[in-house]
């Protein structure tokens, strides 16, 4: 009690005696503290990577056992909102590749139909979707994958897959997909090996979770094999890596103002001989410079994150780099937590340099 | 010079602070210029594109198989290969010619150089901005050998317009043989041209130019004869193009056109290509300009806090010249120049960087890749530093003329 009583008392004479000094140091911890907040949110990829739809709404499936299309196509998880792009795929065997695939050191070609979203399918050559007639009527239409494999057809050429002629209406930018009519892959009947699909939106790692386990419960012998769940751990082991990085960014940040500090330490110089001379050890005199320091520090972290947290949504949820980014309390705590060890660690050298002279030493800077 | 060693004092009472203060504000400067020339840069090129282009426009990408390109015994299979496809083309009503872009590599006062080598419809289509000269001097034929070219980048810049240089082919293995180059034009900054290198899934503005360090020639049959001469390798040619529509083609004729066109190419149409340049524009804004600007928050509190800092750590000093007989004025002058020095050195050495980076891009000492450096991110960091060293040197002042040196000098004691 006493300790912070005099803490208070010395951050009030600090104030009071060096108004201009005290109100900079504030307004640089505070500024640095607003920043390390902002910078928490828009560069941990755990924090930005629920933010990036396009990173977190695919899943990929196979199943262990073929699976009927027709049978795949009337489950509601397929027909869901949810849902914006599905593709189910039958891995080509050796015999049912074209010919012209024979003898290469090919990758696993797989034929595949589905509801195509213009999101994730890229036009190379003619055309990359299929017209209505082309699907009611079953039509042996193909759009190949722009692989080195593929070349040397042609729009237009035909090619044989699963001992069907396919005539040839475009090239997709994927590597492995060979993509045709609903109809006609109803018409083939060739068992389902696996199924792609993308949501229309990002899922967070519960939902996915969730996705899953519903995915799962129609599907029993379905096994994952990519879901949003591995990006997230992905980014979650590359967080420490980033909030080293941040954490030396706001230490250099906050040691430009610890200079302002030490200066204010130097005019209560005075005060801390006079401890010294009573009794107070050394180690004592530096707890309660660092003490002091930290408060200050504590104080203005504590209200550049209220500020943060206050003005989020009317401000700097806008200048955020990406939409979506959100903070939790548990992220205000990490980050308020963060900053007051880092900021005591970048005090440490400065009051240590202060300390490092004898009391006599100390006394003559004094009254020099 | 003793103004100098008293500035110098005045900041040696805390050489430690000025040195992080030094060090943090021209790396800041420098990561917030270098982000700006690159964000500008897009948004840049997002422009060149809108305003040169019509909405009939179309990229097209020639898909080819890398190695059948290398075994062919075909000076430019490429070129051929776009050729034979124009020429089917033609067919179509709707049909305009392909702005195709080849380019080849030269030396030029012992530095490699890049040469583009555009049709006169290519130079129509983009009659990007000059310094001095006019595309009009850009000639087919030659003047008795003399080719004429538009020069890009620093490498010329002690070139004089109409003068006649020579530059280096390659004529295989490591000798040169040189063709003599009329100058009779240079590119303003940014030094950007149509560079159709890129392909892919989704095109923007940006990877259809390219900064270029060399010279532009109109393409004549004596042109590339003579570069082919050299060496039959040396021309490239992009297996990307612009092309058009005709605009006065039937809807029936502009489909059937279309059609043929994306069954050999991959094809992006004007308005996907803006759509995407515009959500790039946006995205770069919103993802890169932040973090320096917090960044510069930063360094400008510091900077600002600094200069009060070195004020009350000199102010007794002072006190002491003026009863000496040193005026206030001059007391003024030597606290304002310490501040300043804090923050002018970090100006001084990224105007620097800003104003020689071409050059240096052209030696090829440091290449940024896609920025844009000129007049205007010179004025942004001067802007920034009469801000922030403007602020501090007013801050600095108040402080040191809140007391007279009679009251300072008192209360020291």
């Amino acid at each position: 009690m006493k300790l912070l009583k005099l803490i208070f008392s010395r951050i009030y004479y600090n104030f009071y005696s060096n108004k201009l000094v005290f109100v900079l140091f504030a307004l640089g911890c505070f500024v640095c503290a607003v920043s390390f907040t902002y910078l928490y949110g828009n560069t941990m990829p755990s924090k930005i990577m629920p933010a990036k739809d396009s990173n977190i709404n695919y899943f990929s499936f196979n199943f262990n056992n073929g699976e009927s299309l027709s049978e795949l196509i009337s489950k509601d998880v397929f027909t869901s909102e949810l849902v914006n792009d599905v593709r189910f795929y039958h891995n080509l065997t050796d015999a049912e590749l074209p010919p012209e695939l024979n003898n290469e050191a090919a990758p696993s070609f797989k034929l595949g139909t589905g509801m195509f979203s213009k999101d994730h399918m890229f036009q190379e050559m003619g055309r990359v979707e299929f017209t209505e007639e082309e699907n009611n009527n079953a039509e042996n239409v193909i759009i190949l994958p722009q692989d080195y494999n593929m070349l040397t057809k042609q729009v237009g050429e035909s090619i044989n897959v699963c001992g069907q002629t396919f005539k040839i209406i475009g090239f997709h930018s994927g590597w492995n997909q060979m993509l045709i009519p609903q109809n006609t892959m109803l018409k083939i009947n060739s068992a389902i090996n696996s199924v792609e699909l993308y949501t229309n939106k990002g899922l967070s790692r519960a939902k996915s979770e969730d996705f899953i386990s519903e995915f799962k419960s129609d599907f029993f012998d379905a096994t994952v094999s990519s879901s949003p769940i591995e990006m997230y751990d992905a980014a979650d082991s590359q967080n420490p890596q980033i909030m080293f990085l941040l954490s030396v960014v706001y230490m250099i940040s906050v040691a430009s103002f610890m200079f302002l500090m030490k200066y204010m330490m130097d005019k209560s110089r005075r005060e801390n001989i006079i401890y010294s001379i009573v009794g107070a050890k050394k180690k004592k005199v530096i707890l309660i410079l660092l003490a002091e320091s930290s408060v200050v520090i504590t104080v203005f972290s504590i209200f550049a994150v209220l500020v943060h947290f206050l003005f989020y949504d009317s401000f700097f949820s806008h200048i955020n780099t990406e939409s979506g980014i959100t903070y939790n309390i548990n992220d205000y705590l990490l980050i308020t937590v963060f900053m007051i060890v880092l900021s005591l660690l970048t005090s440490i050298p400065f009051v240590v340099s202060y300390m490092k002279n004898s009391l006599v030493e100390n006394k003559i800077k004094y009254s020099e | 010079m003793k103004s100098i060693k008293l500035i110098i004092g005045f900041l040696a009472k805390s050489k430690s602070a000025a040195v992080i203060l030094v060090f943090s504000y021209t790396l800041v400067l420098l990561i917030a210029n270098i982000t700006f020339a690159s964000v500008r840069y897009i948004t840049y090129t997002r422009d060149v594109f809108v305003e040169y282009n019509s909405p009939n426009t179309f990229y097209c990408a020639l898909d080819y198989d890398p190695g059948e390109i290398m075994e062919s015994d075909k000076a430019d299979p490429i070129d051929e290969k776009l050729t034979y496809i124009e020429n089917n083309a033609g067919k179509y009503s709707a049909y305009q010619p392909f702005l195709k872009e080849q380019n080849f590599v030269a030396v030029y006062d012992g530095t490699q150089i890049s040469c583009e080598i555009y049709d006169k419809e290519m130079v129509q289509r983009y009659p990007l901005a000059l310094s001095e000269g006019s595309w009009e001097e850009l000639k087919i034929e030659s003047d008795d050998s003399v080719f004429t070219a538009v020069s890009s980048g620093a490498q010329f810049d002690g070139v004089k317009l109409g003068s006649v240089v020579s530059v280096g082919v390659n004529k295989g293995g490591k000798a040169l043989s040189d063709i003599k180059v009329k100058i009779v034009g240079k590119l303003a900054a940014p030094y950007s041209v149509p560079h159709f290198s890129v392909s892919g899934s989704i095109v923007t503005a940006d990877y259809m130019f390219g900064n270029l360090d060399g010279l532009i020639f109109l393409k004549s049959d004596e042109l590339i004869n003579k570069i082919n001469a050299q060496s039959s390798y040396a021309i490239t040619t992009s297996g990307n193009f612009i092309t058009t529509i005709l605009p006065d083609a039937t809807e029936k004729e502009q489909e059937e056109y279309i059609t043929f066109l994306k069954n050999n190419f991959s094809v992006k149409s004007y308005d996907e290509i803006k759509l995407k340049s515009d959500e790039k524009v946006d995205r770069e804004v919103r993802q890169r300009i932040p973090i320096p600007v917090f960044l510069l928050t930063i360094v400008s509190f510091a900077l600002l806090s600094m200069s009060v800092l070195f004020v009350n750590k000199n102010i007794r000093d002072h006190a002491v010249y003026y009863m000496c007989g040193c005026s206030r004025k001059r007391s003024c002058a030597i606290v304002s120049g310490g501040v300043m020095f804090l923050g002018a050195v970090g100006g001084i050495i990224n105007i620097l960087f800003v104003s020689f980076y071409s050059k240096l891009s052209a030696q090829g000492i440091l290449n940024l890749n896609n920025v844009l450096f000129d007049s205007v991110s010179i004025l942004y960091t001067g802007l920034i530093l009469l801000i922030t060293v403007g602020t501090s040197v007013a801050l600095g002042l108040i402080v040191f003329r809140k007391n007279t040196p009679i009251e300072i000098y008192r209360r020291v004691e």
